[in-house]
């Protein structure tokens, strides 16, 4: 067992996902390091769910579509060969029965399945966790997809939504009673660090100066024509030296974007134009 | 620039490492890691990278690889910390060990709930008994007209629907019942009692009403086969739900919100057994009890045994004779 400690604090957040202020899980873990979790509030865990919602009705009622005249076909040419009417079920069997399985046990067999995740979750960007920042057992899970029958009262996930906004960590009740909350997970974070250091490598750039590049490029609509050319020249001056180049006259503020753009896109594999 | 040189050569030297450990948490994730290879070189992972972080930190705050390593770090740090989930020894801990502990632990929880439902069945039972007009309350005027013929309604079911059907929607309709029960707790105990105490009334108020009419035999007859197993699994549900409030209101010496989230965990234990033995409820009303087929002793010895069954399944003493027995079939068997 994780023997974190674990503390919840409004603090601003050191992701860069947001610059206002939003709560964190802070999570101490066992070689010193503090990881901070953003929490998900409402608008994340809603937008997750509504995806959810989305993706298992159009299971269930395309299960239903297929199935049910499948079973009820088949019926029809049984009893005509058994010349009884036996199988008045089956249709319900074949083609209710499932889907209903599948609407009611999407949450908890993807959840488990998926860490945390369901693709709705996947899309929205959030996960389930423990205070400690670890995946939930598959019994927190059921207990927290068991707690929505009080979270959906009394329609359209009212008193989940009141209490997910009025709580601290922004948890509904079934969360409450497994012991979860929903973190915003950043997901390009995976990919980011094998393409920072394929772009370092070949751009010859040390991470501050790529960090810099991009913020610049970034906001360069934002910024006066004075400050473009003031910024972006020191930088492509300063990368330049720094790689043992001379530095290139630059003629006006749209050869000065070029220029900066081609060093951003070596490490790429974009063409540098 | 040294400085830029050398976090250019570390980052060179690390990166092979730190894409190495991705594919070993992407392989851990996927299939579990069961070789003590996996867990020295997951542990070593973790150090590593906690290093790294710290360091990457220091000299690279916010920047792509700072994030990079901080999800690969968290996702370590699940892998090494989350208790492995092994379903066989989970269901065999949980119906051997769990069950039994709570299922003796709430005695006086279950004592409670059913002396609720029974005092609301009498109240329904006065009720009506007292004042026959409130009978359509309860019960829908095509049922009073039937008994007033001198027919239950249970007599026609099974020329409305076939038993299968019968079955299924009577068991989902008790599984959402007792776990709406329970779930309810959440609200300090009051949903629990309003679903025991409605339940109850609805009882006593359809024996009064087949009382009435000569009939409350024939509804016991009905009854008898899954009534006992079904009205203990309300009950049990109903302490699960009261144990959840109570721990709520009296949390004792634990946070509320850990008393309560212990509780919840117990309840969904205990939901292990009444599930199935709804199911088997379900089955017999729909199979069984509508059924003139079986005489009134085959029902009570069928609801007996099933009563008896379910019982022993929640003392645990039944997995420990099917365990005494099958070792006994093992040692004779050559």
């Amino acid at each position: 067992m994780c023997n974190a400690c674990v503390t919840g604090a409004r603090q601003p957040a050191q992701t860069g996902r947001r610059n206002q202020s939003v709560e964190e899980l802070s999570v101490s873990t066992a070689t010193g390091l503090e990881m901070n979790l953003t929490i998900a509030g409402v608008g994340g865990r809603s937008y997750a769910f509504v995806i959810d919602w989305h993706i298992r009705v159009l299971v269930a009622l395309l299960w239903m579509i297929v199935f049910t005249p499948l079973a009820s076909g088949g019926i029809a040419a049984m009893e005509q060969r058994l010349g009884a009417a036996t199988l008045a079920g089956l249709p319900i069997y074949v083609g209710v029965v499932p889907a209903v399985l599948i609407y009611l046990l999407y949450h908890p067999v993807l959840e488990t399945g998926m860490h945390g995740h369901t693709p709705g979750k996947r899309i929205a960007g959030v996960r389930i966790v423990t205070p400690e920042g670890l995946t939930p057992t598959p019994g927190a899970l059921l207990v927290r997809n068991v707690f929505r029958l009080i979270d959906m009262l009394p329609l359209f996930y009212a008193l989940g939504l009141i209490v997910a906004a009025v709580t601290d960590r922004h948890v509904r009740i079934g969360d409450m009673a497994a012991g979860t909350l929903l973190i915003y997970v950043d997901e390009g974070a995976a990919a980011s660090l094998d393409r920072s250091a394929v772009r370092i490598g070949a751009t010859g750039l040390d991470p501050g100066q790529m960090e810099l590049l991009d913020a610049l490029l970034r906001r360069w609509r934002q910024l006066d024509a004075g400050r473009r050319m003031e910024l972006g020249g020191r930088l492509l001056e300063t990368i330049c030296r720094a790689r043992g180049e001379p530095v290139p006259e630059v003629r006006n503020l749209r050869d000065l974007r070029r220029r900066l753009r081609g060093i951003q896109r070596a490490g790429s594999g974009k063409d540098a134009r | 620039m040294p400085a830029d040189r050398g976090l250019r050569a570390w980052l060179d030297s690390r990166v092979p490492r730190w894409q190495a450990h991705r594919r070993l948490l992407r392989r851990l994730r996927r299939h579990g890691g069961h070789d003590p290879r996996d867990v020295r070189r997951t542990i070593e992972a973790y150090r590593s990278v906690a290093r790294d972080l710290s360091l990457a930190r220091r000299l690279m705050p916010g920047s792509e690889v700072t994030r990079g390593l901080e999800d690969l770090y968290l996702g370590l740090h699940d892998v090494v910390h989350t208790r492995a989930f092994r379903p066989r020894d989970t269901v065999a801990r949980l119906y051997l060990r769990d069950v039994p502990a709570l299922f003796r632990a709430m005695h006086r929880d279950l004592a409670a709930v059913a002396l609720l439902l029974a005092a609301s069945a009498g109240a329904g039972w006065l009720l009506v008994h007292s004042f026959p007009d409130l009978a359509p309350l309860f019960a829908s005027r095509s049922m009073i007209e039937d008994l007033q013929r001198g027919h239950l309604w249970t007599r026609d079911m099974l020329n409305v629907m076939p038993p299968s059907l019968i079955s299924l929607q009577i068991m989902s309709n008790n599984m959402i019942v007792t776990l709406t029960s329970f779930v309810l707790g959440a609200l300090y105990g009051l949903g629990t009692v309003y679903i025991v105490g409605t339940n109850g009334l609805m009882l006593g108020t359809a024996m009064a009403v087949t009382a009435r009419y000569g009939l409350a035999g024939q509804l016991a007859g009905f009854i008898l086969a899954h009534g006992v197993v079904e009205l203990g699994m309300i009950i049990l549900a109903g302490a699960a739900g009261v144990r959840v409030g109570r721990a709520l209101v009296h949390p004792g010496e634990l946070p509320r919100s850990e008393a309560f989230r212990r509780a919840a965990e117990d309840g969904l234990k205990l939901a292990a057994v009444w599930l199935p033995a709804l199911a088997g409820s379900g089955l017999i009303e729909g199979f069984v009890s509508p059924n003139p087929a079986y005489p009134l002793p085959a029902r009570a010895v069928l609801g007996l045994s099933w009563a008896f069954l379910v019982w022993t399944a929640l003392t645990g003493d039944l997995w420990r004779l099917a365990a005494r027995y099958t070792a006994r079939l093992r040692r004779s068997s050559p």
